[in-house]
């Protein structure tokens, strides 16, 4: 812990807990207006379909239906995003606005028989709907970055050395398929959202949103002046990305306009099930070459990626590059990423936006590697990961850029010790424990981004420091679960000068009253807001000191400022409280003071990661039994100690249930998710294994606020591997999918004959 | 949700007269804890007009002994059931299954009568309408069980009786078949081994409701057990449970009842496996004999053959008395 500082470094809780915890904080379902109307939706039954006709008038005739829009107003209204096509079980037909949601829903009774549709060549697999002569799921789209369609995006590809004469040379060489399934988010909050067009065209959206850059984009799309929209993002139940507005705020704010009324919708766990930018699934080949000391010589990583049947997916493409370019040493690697479309939900973002599935894959690989050199992976993974200085980037069009810090060096010997590695790992299948389980241990490292683009993203905060001295603090992040307002107060006390507790948070997510800022997300906010936070209230303590200098008649340079008070830095007694230099408009004084401050990222923080598990398998009945998990963060120099900590248990708990329960399973015959929204057939972990405190490494970053670094994502790396790598450990078979469930640690095990279910797509009949 | 007539019922005559009256239109409510869910998916091709509220029957909510053995009133939740020490104390195979059940929460709102009643947990069958369609299956009225030729991990290992594949979800059930309780309506007393049917859940009849649940006093020197494999110990419902009652004189078996749940559209008794122990010393030898003659007449499907191994490990490790 840091005396260095008043504010940072300590552990502190969320600003908001309390609230929280007692229900008192405010969440988007929490807001509504008086005349609100309730929307539904019109869903499509099926996966892959133009629509030919739809007859809305027998629900338009209903008592309390004020509003009915179709796609074929959406695709007057929004030719880009719509053309009048389904393209999975559940996509949007019609949206209905009545006085209560049960009418709501009966309108929707009625419009939906009354659906037409032309079936169309469905796919749920991306290798089929790659292949030539297949239909294509979305023609024609054209965006800046995109010429043509969102089926076939243009391949990445990102190489440095010579691959081929890598692998020549490498005299130990190790290659596998893995496949990931899509993830659900699984918030427990769906997106909610209220929107209200009023008569003078200001539009105001109360939304689950974790992106305030939506008002933006959809002041945008609503053809609007960006100050005649209004977004306001309440905290959110949680994110991991899943929170965008999608198509739903342009059909709703259209809603609103048509009837003159607020409209409020609240999306059902279904609903976010089939369109909340589940994790996208892939197949990942990787290949590593190695001489015989284990110095990588090659790194091969081909993947090819499903979007489902959602537009877009070029980024997810381009920061698949991170994994192999950034966590380990390597003179040769050759990254390429293929994307493609299937009719099956929709995929986007989800924690990790493109490197978490890249990270599975390969941190197995990397067991497989240290297995064929005959050497512990803790001395493997000291040799080959990457340092401070190493050239690293993000994305395919990034340059390689000098790694600002790095924690593995730390990290490593400390997790070896903390987990009792030396005494626990051993040759596949050789510990036996007393209740008959096998005992395994794995490991794995990581690398995550803890920004979204060099020299690309931004975020901008203002201070305001009023009479009686006590400060705002306007930002444009919101608040998503991870604590990121709180850290942004802690920073901006600790810059200006005051206590936390004089520190109050503006009309937080509001984009009327803050800046603006990208989204929070890609684990930028402490980096990029954070940055913007100390230029705001670096601007501010400069206005603050011009005030006090004739006053103490000190120059500005020597003045300090503690707790509130400017005081002469060599005379502290010769001081001031900020109260008594603003406020007094009869001696000149200003009423308030506002500092403002913007930033735009410099480089590429990048934030490391060690998970070492312990598991035991039951060979009786294929379960998989997580008893440890030491995990170890990269924060830089910690603002909130507990909060970190907390940040990255957090990320190992979702990782124990990408890896072991939760499963995406589609049922090919109709297109529909067997898996839907409910909580019983999507396992999520609801109680956690053992999770030691993480060990936090801080090498203080250059680029960040103080030296810090966002952690936010990073957590739900490194766990899947390290499981992985355990489950081998233990029984000595090596998985290439998830999720591990018992049928096919049994099946492996040879203790059945037949088959289990497998979530990697069943092949279509071409 | 779509509305519903919610009424209060205040007597078991009154919800038995009201439900017939409906002529199908309304069903009975409990804890609502399954109702709930099926009501809110729209899972179902009809939807109740009136739920009859049984919360409100004075009496209902009981756990007696008698010289028959033990009494639990249908509207007893299963909460009241772990904390029982009666029940744990000389049906601790119930106890044990009680306890098993779902999250505190769930075991708060449950009741008894509920839990034997629930609908099944079949992916195909529960899928929310709303969402594209419902499945109208073989046991809603259709003509196909999708699970059959569907993805079917979890579900009946033991055949079709009826043509539908899926399993009873009640822990419960398969403990009283072990324990060879009696299930006690307005209008009948039915054995457990004939309450519940593979295709329409139970045989209740319209009017008919659940009032108590009857279980005999055990046999002196009796052992009870109740194992049950899921992959969520906080919550899931079983992949395989193994219920068991049995007598040893010395360490002779003498008498078993051994049920397994999660396996069949009904809970269902194995009286292989009882046959493979009875008049055996009950050791290892004589519990993998009862394993090997409970699964011989399995019969999984294409996805869920992993669950006989897991029900031969359950039974395997059913504990032995003299353990």
């Amino acid at each position: 812990m840091s005396t260095q500082y008043n504010v940072i470094g300590k552990p502190t809780p969320q600003l908001q807990s309390l609230d929280i915890v007692t229900g008192q904080e405010s969440y988007s379902n929490d807001f509504n207006l008086p005349g609100q109307l309730y929307a539904k939706f019109v869903r499509s039954s099926q996966p892959h379909a133009n629509i030919t006709g739809i007859d809305t008038s027998a629900a338009a005739a209903l008592p309390g239906v004020r509003g009915i829009m179709t796609y074929n107003d959406w695709k007057t209204l929004f030719p880009s995003l719509v053309d009048g096509r389904v393209r999975l079980i559940g996509d949007d037909v019609a949206v209905i606005a009545a006085d209560t949601v049960e009418i709501a829903e009966q309108a929707v009774e009625l419009i939906s028989p009354t659906v037409k549709y032309q079936p169309l060549q469905t796919y749920f697999d991306v290798q089929d709907s790659l292949k030539s002569g297949a239909v294509i799921i979305w023609p024609g789209k054209q965006t800046a970055t995109l010429q043509g369609n969102w089926d076939f995006l243009p391949a990445v590809h990102r190489a440095k050395g010579d691959i081929n004469a890598g692998f020549a040379s490498a005299s130990v060489t190790v290659s596998q398929t893995f496949y990931v399934p899509p993830q659900f988010h699984d918030s427990v909050e769906p997106r909610s959202i209220l929107v209200n067009w009023d008569q003078n065209n200001q539009v105001t959206m109360w939304a689950s949103f974790q992106s305030l850059g939506g008002g933006v984009s959809l002041a945008r799309s609503l053809g609007l002046p960006i100050n005649k929209v209004r977004c306001i993002c309440p905290r959110l139940g949680a994110g991991f990305g899943g929170k965008g507005p999608g198509n739903w705020g342009n059909y709703l704010a259209y809603l609103s306009k048509n009837t003159g009324r607020p409209v409020k919708f609240v999306a059902t766990m279904d609903e976010e099930n089939v369109q909340a930018l589940r994790m996208n699934a892939r197949y990942i080949d990787t290949k590593v070459g190695t001489a015989s000391d284990g110095t990588l010589a090659a790194i091969q990583c081909n993947t090819l990626l499903d979007n489902g049947a959602n537009t877009g997916g070029l980024t997810r493409a381009q920061n698949s590059v991170t994994g192999p370019f950034s966590t380990y040493e390597c003179p040769n690697i050759d990254v390429t990423v293929n994307s493609g479309l299937t009719n099956s939900v929709v995929r986007g973002a989800y924690r990790g936006y493109g490197n978490t599935k890249q990270q599975v894959a390969l941190g197995t690989t990397m067991d497989r590697v240290a297995e064929k050199l005959n050497m512990n992976p803790m001395d493997f993974y000291t040799k080959v990961v990457v340092k401070t200085g190493d050239l690293v980037c993000k994305r395919d069009t990034d340059p390689l850029a000098p790694l600002s810090s790095c924690g593995f060096q730390t990290q490593i010997p400390n997790l070896r010790a903390a987990s009792g590695w030396d005494t626990k790992w051993h040759a596949p299948g050789a510990n036996t424990l007393p209740n008959g389980n096998k005992h395994g241990i794995g490991m794995a490292c990581r690398m995550h981004w803890a920004a979204m683009m060099p020299n690309g993203s931004y975020s901008a905060a203002s201070v305001m420091v009023e009479s009686d001295g006590s400060v705002r603090l306007f930002t444009g992040a919101a608040d998503i679960g991870g604590g990121q307002t709180t850290c942004l107060a802690m920073i901006a006390a600790e810059t200006l000068g005051v206590s936390l507790a004089s520190v109050r948070l503006g009309d937080r997510g509001d984009t009327a009253t803050n800046p603006y800022h990208d989204s929070v997300s890609s684990s930028r906010t402490t980096y990029v807001a954070g940055n913007a936070v100390i230029n705001a209230a670096n601007d501010a303590k400069q206005q603050l000191f011009a005030l006090a200098a004739p006053v103490l008649k000190v120059p500005v340079s020597d003045l300090g400022i503690k707790n509130g008070v400017i005081y002469a830095i060599d005379n502290s007694s010769n001081s001031a409280p900020i109260s008594s230099l603003i406020g007094n408009a009869s001696v000149g004084q200003p009423c308030d003071i506002i500092g403002r401050g913007s930033y735009v990222e410099q480089g590429m923080p990048f934030s490391s990661g060690v998970v070492v598990a312990e598991v035991e398998v039951d060979t009786g009945t294929g379960e998989v039994i997580v008893d440890n998990i030491w995990g170890a963060t990269d924060s830089g120099f910690t603002l909130n100690p507990g909060m970190t900590e907390l940040q990255e248990q957090g990320g190992q708990i979702q990782g124990v249930g990408y890896v072991l329960t939760e499963a995406y399973i589609l049922d090919t015959n109709t297109g529909k998710c067997l898996t839907m929204g409910n909580p019983i057939d999507n396992r999520v972990v609801t109680i956690a294994p053992q999770i030691n405190k993480p060990y936090v490494a801080q090498p203080i970053d250059p680029l960040g606020p103080y030296g810090a670094k966002g952690i936010g994502e990073a957590g739900l790396m490194g766990t899947p591997a390290a499981i992985i790598n355990a489950i081998y450990n233990a029984i000595g078979v090596r998985f290439t999918e998830m999720p591990i469930t018992p049928d096919k640690v049994l099946l492996a095990l040879g203790a059945y004959q037949g088959s289990a279910y497998s979530e990697v797509p069943p092949k279509q009949v071409t | 949700m779509k509305p519903f007539n919610h009424v209060d019922a205040a007597s078991v005559s009154d919800a038995a007269s009201q439900l017939a009256s409906s002529k199908g239109t309304a069903q009975v409510l409990a804890g609502g804890t399954d109702l709930a869910g099926a009501l809110e998916d729209r899972i179902l091709p009809s939807y109740p007009a009136t739920l009859i509220n049984l919360k409100t029957i004075p009496n209902l909510d009981y756990i007696k002994t008698s010289s028959s053995g033990l009494q639990v009133g249908a509207l007893t939740t299963l909460s009241e059931i772990v904390n029982s020490t009666t029940v744990s104390g000389t049906y601790p195979a119930l106890s044990q299954a009680a306890r098993q059940v779902a999250t505190p929460q769930i075991r708060n709102m449950g009741t008894i009568g509920g839990n034997l009643c629930q609908g099944v947990r079949c992916w195909y069958y529960r899928y929310p309408d709303q969402m594209g369609g419902r499945y109208t299956c073989l046991r809603k009225g259709g003509t196909t069980c999708y699970a059959a030729s569907g993805i079917n991990t979890y579900h009946s290992i033991f055949g079709a009786p009826k043509g539908c594949y899926c399993v009873n979800p009640s822990d419960i059930a398969t403990a009283l078949v072990a324990l060879n309780a009696s299930i006690v309506t307005n209008s009948r007393t039915i054995p457990i081994e004939s309450f519940f049917d593979a295709l329409t859940g139970t045989v209740l009849q319209s009017g008919e409701v659940v009032t108590e649940v009857d279980v005999p006093i055990p046999p002196s020197g009796n052992k009870q057990t109740f194992t049950k494999f899921r992959i969520r110990k906080s919550i899931d419902f079983a992949i395989a449970s193994v219920a068991t009652m049995v007598t040893i004189d010395y360490r002779t078996c003498t008498s078993a009842r051994i049920a397994l749940g999660g396996v069949a559209p009904t809970p269902l008794r194995s009286t292989a496996a009882e046959t493979a122990i009875v008049g055996k010393t009950l050791d290892a030898n004589a519990a993998a004999a009862a394993a090997s003659a409970a699964v011989a007449s399995a019969t999984p499907l294409q996805y869920n053959a992993y669950k006989v191994p897991i029900l031969k490990t359950l039974l395997t490790r059913a504990p032995t008395p003299s353990s």
